[in-house]
């Protein structure tokens, strides 16, 4: 069973990457230039999404060289989505500054 | 997934940095690379640091014993349930058992404890050490008891703080805490 938790914001865009177009495999090096993110801060967060089983993760080979490919899984895709959603609902009673 | 497949798929990629960015793909491999050492260094230490710290203090129980005084039995009484604990908590987060949270945060409740109890100088530390500088011929007993008081006290409360930090750590990477199959 997956907990759920609140996601880091890091994490979050993380997920937002991935979830921008999921039938789309990304890599760890696109995943850091898209997010901005150093490796030692994507590579955890990728790391527990795989273990929390949100992402799938293969090796396949490009342009002859083995490389580790990422995508969302369905529940992953579920927990994206969800949270994309939550996140950009309006907190009641709070006030857009202007 | 194990952490060494993950550092083969970073340095697969690290042929596609240059300059700076190399370096700071190298920094992240070391990174992740230690993070994965962290639970194997922290659990055996608090296990060699629990049984450690009953092998050097073995000598002042027995002073007190051989003195013919029983407050031995409630220092005994105090410390060895920690001391217990202590290990089987460090062996269950080595282990990623499911149990291995809940023992870390007993093992840091005892801990609390009895390090209160030992940094007040409050019973049964204070008859056993009052005991101890009765009957040992340590000419500077007086200060080492007082060492031994407050060292124990600051070694056990460091050893269950990290004990627990990576049994959360390791909770919060796994999500059941059960080392994943497959």
């Amino acid at each position: 069973m997956t907990r759920t938790r609140a996601h880091s914001r890091q994490t979050h865009a993380v997920l937002d990457e991935l979830l921008a177009d999921p039938a789309v495999e990304r890599y760890g090096f696109d995943l850091a230039r898209a997010t901005g993110l150093a490796s030692g801060t994507l590579y955890p967060i990728l790391m527990r999404l795989e273990e929390r089983g949100l992402l799938t993760a293969r090796w396949e080979l490009a342009q002859g060289r083995p490389r580790h490919v990422y995508r969302l899984t369905a529940e992953g895709l579920a927990v994206a989505q969800e949270r994309r959603v939550t996140r950009s609902t309006p907190i009641p009673g709070k006030r857009a500054l202007a | 997934m194990r952490r060494g497949e993950w550092l083969r798929a970073m340095r697969s990629e690290l042929d596609e940095t240059h300059g700076t960015m190399r370096l700071r793909w190298l920094l992240g491999m070391a990174w992740v690379s230690g993070l994965g050492l962290v639970a194997p260094i922290v659990a055996p230490g608090v296990a060699f640091g629990v049984v450690g710290g009953t092998i050097v203090n073995r000598e002042v129980f027995l002073e007190v014993y051989r003195g013919g005084s029983d407050s031995w039995i409630g220092a005994l009484a105090l410390t060895l349930p920690t001391a217990l604990v202590g290990l089987g908590a460090a062996v269950l987060v080595l282990r990623r058992h499911r149990a291995a949270l809940a023992a870390a945060y007993v093992f840091a409740a005892l801990v609390a404890a009895s390090s209160l109890i030992s940094i007040t100088n409050a019973a049964p530390v204070q008859p056993f050490l009052d005991d101890w500088q009765r009957v040992t011929t340590d000419p500077r007993a007086a200060d080492h008891a007082d060492e031994l008081r407050i060292n124990s006290a600051i070694g056990a409360i460091a050893a269950a703080g990290a004990l627990l930090v990576v049994a959360r750590r390791r909770r919060r990477r796994t999500g059941t805490n059960h080392r994943p199959t497959g």
